[in-house]
């Protein structure tokens, strides 16, 4: 043990609050060292002289003082600290709190009710997927831009395309809340009065959308948003 | 129409006075908290002099020293609602009077805007920031007031976060505990500044240490 750690336990051995092994290295220090000695001697002392310092007492008139203060009103004001600590109590607060924890649990019901129907439009897009059908009752082919097939929008098993109005009309009883998938709920029916009309695009996911076209709907492809100039893009919601 | 009830002499309802030296501290504080302008009273008395001298050794002024104690219990008074009886009563009152000590430090400080050596003290973390005192001549003899100037000056020239532990623990005669719980530190960061404080104060108080009584 050198001086500088020994130094740092005087007051605890002064106090007798060392341990018996930091003891043991104390005391063997101070027996080889005169000048750790005679510093621990010094600090023990002038610890004494602290301890005897006389007390500083107030004025006579202290108590009387502080009375008058309170019962004229005027030093009661409270501090702007207080003031502030005040408007934080736990009663005041607890309104608040109550209609926070309710609000919370409100929220992650909710999104949790949204999972679970995600989950279940999901299984049920994967199902009308399997028959798509247009207005002449052709097959529709929905494709990227590079012609593959979309087959991986909302689960690596599902296959998303261009519902027929029957798999809408089955889709209408969902909510679909999911903020990143629209796609059967709000695509109006394929059936057009007129056939030379043209078909409004619709936005599948913020990263492509169903573009239909002008041929009556029956080519429609999922093209990417980028690949458009925005005054281009039709959104029906 | 007169029974027996009748003649027997009524005695008056007296209320015990209540004692409240024979209380605790908190006891007495939740007298306070309910009204009681003698509970009061009771800790003024009790604790006006501790105080007053805990912010003596932190400010050198002994005035404005009496008007920050006065505060200390003006404030006791307009929290007594919030005073939770688990804690100590003590370390609540000793916990606002440093912070009140504190601020006052810091308002000096920063209203004195030029520099001065106490400020620099007052506000010094203490670090490689020492002036040693010009020191008295061994021999010269000094009476127990002039030692206790002596000790007094010598613990408001060291810095303050070491000031502050010291007095609440050796001036005030505080536990370690409770000296943590004031200054809001842990218990090992108490006993490094208190040994480290104590290390200053002995070097500052050396030429008036007589070590044949130790």
């Amino acid at each position: 043990m050198n001086c500088r750690s020994a130094e740092s336990l005087f007051s605890a051995f002064v106090e007798d609050e060392l341990n018996q092994k930091e003891r043991r290295f104390l005391e063997s220090h101070l027996l080889s060292c005169r000048r750790c000695t005679a510093s621990m001697r010094e600090l023990k002392a002038s610890m004494d002289l602290c301890g005897a310092l006389p007390m500083v007492d107030t004025s006579p008139h202290f108590e009387d003082d502080v009375m008058t203060m309170i019962r004229s009103g005027e030093a009661l004001r409270p501090s702007l600290i207080e003031w502030l600590r005040g408007l934080v109590t736990i009663d005041r607060i607890r309104p608040f709190a109550l209609a926070g924890a309710g609000a919370s649990a409100v929220l992650v019901a909710s999104f949790a009710m949204n999972a679970l129907h995600i989950g279940q439009t999901t299984t049920q897009v994967a199902g009308t997927a399997k028959a798509p059908t247009t207005q002449n009752g052709a097959p529709a082919e929905v494709t990227t831009p590079d012609g593959s097939e979309l087959a991986s929008l909302a689960t690596p098993e599902a296959t998303v395309s261009a519902p027929s109005p029957a798999a809408a009309k089955s889709d209408a009883g969902y909510a679909w809340a999911d903020h990143n998938v629209r796609t059967s709920t709000s695509i109006p029916d394929t059936t057009v009065p007129n056939p030379g009309a043209r078909y409004e695009d619709e936005y599948i996911t913020d990263q492509f959308f169903l573009e239909r076209g002008t041929d009556g709907g029956n080519n429609p492809t999922i093209t990417p948003v980028s690949s458009r100039a925005s005054d281009d893009v039709y959104i029906t919601f | 129409m007169s029974t027996e009830n009748d003649d027997v002499p009524i005695e008056p309802l007296r209320l015990k006075k209540l004692d409240f030296a024979e209380l605790t501290d908190e006891d007495v504080m939740e007298r306070c908290a309910m009204g009681s302008e003698a509970a009061f009273r009771t800790l003024v008395q009790r604790y006006r002099t501790r105080i007053m001298n805990l912010v003596c050794r932190f400010i050198n002024d002994r005035d404005r020293a009496e008007e920050i104690s006065q505060e200390v219990f003006l404030r006791v008074f307009r929290n007594r609602e919030r005073y939770r009886k688990s804690g100590k009563f003590s370390t609540w009152i000793f916990t606002i009077a440093v912070n009140l000590t504190k601020n006052e430090i810091r308002s000096r400080v920063r209203h004195r805007g030029t520099f001065s050596l106490d400020a620099m003290e007052e506000e010094s973390s203490g670090q490689g920031v020492t002036f040693p005192d010009a020191k008295p001549l061994p021999d010269e003899d000094l009476n127990a007031t002039e030692i206790g100037e002596k000790v007094a000056e010598a613990l408001r020239k060291i810095p303050a976060r070491y000031r502050e532990a010291v007095v609440l623990r050796d001036v005030e005669g505080l536990s370690y505990e409770e000296v943590g719980q004031i200054l809001r530190i842990p218990g090992g960061t108490v006993r490094s500044r208190i040994n480290r404080a104590r290390l200053m104060l002995k070097e500052r108080l050396k030429p008036y240490l007589t070590l044949e009584d130790v």
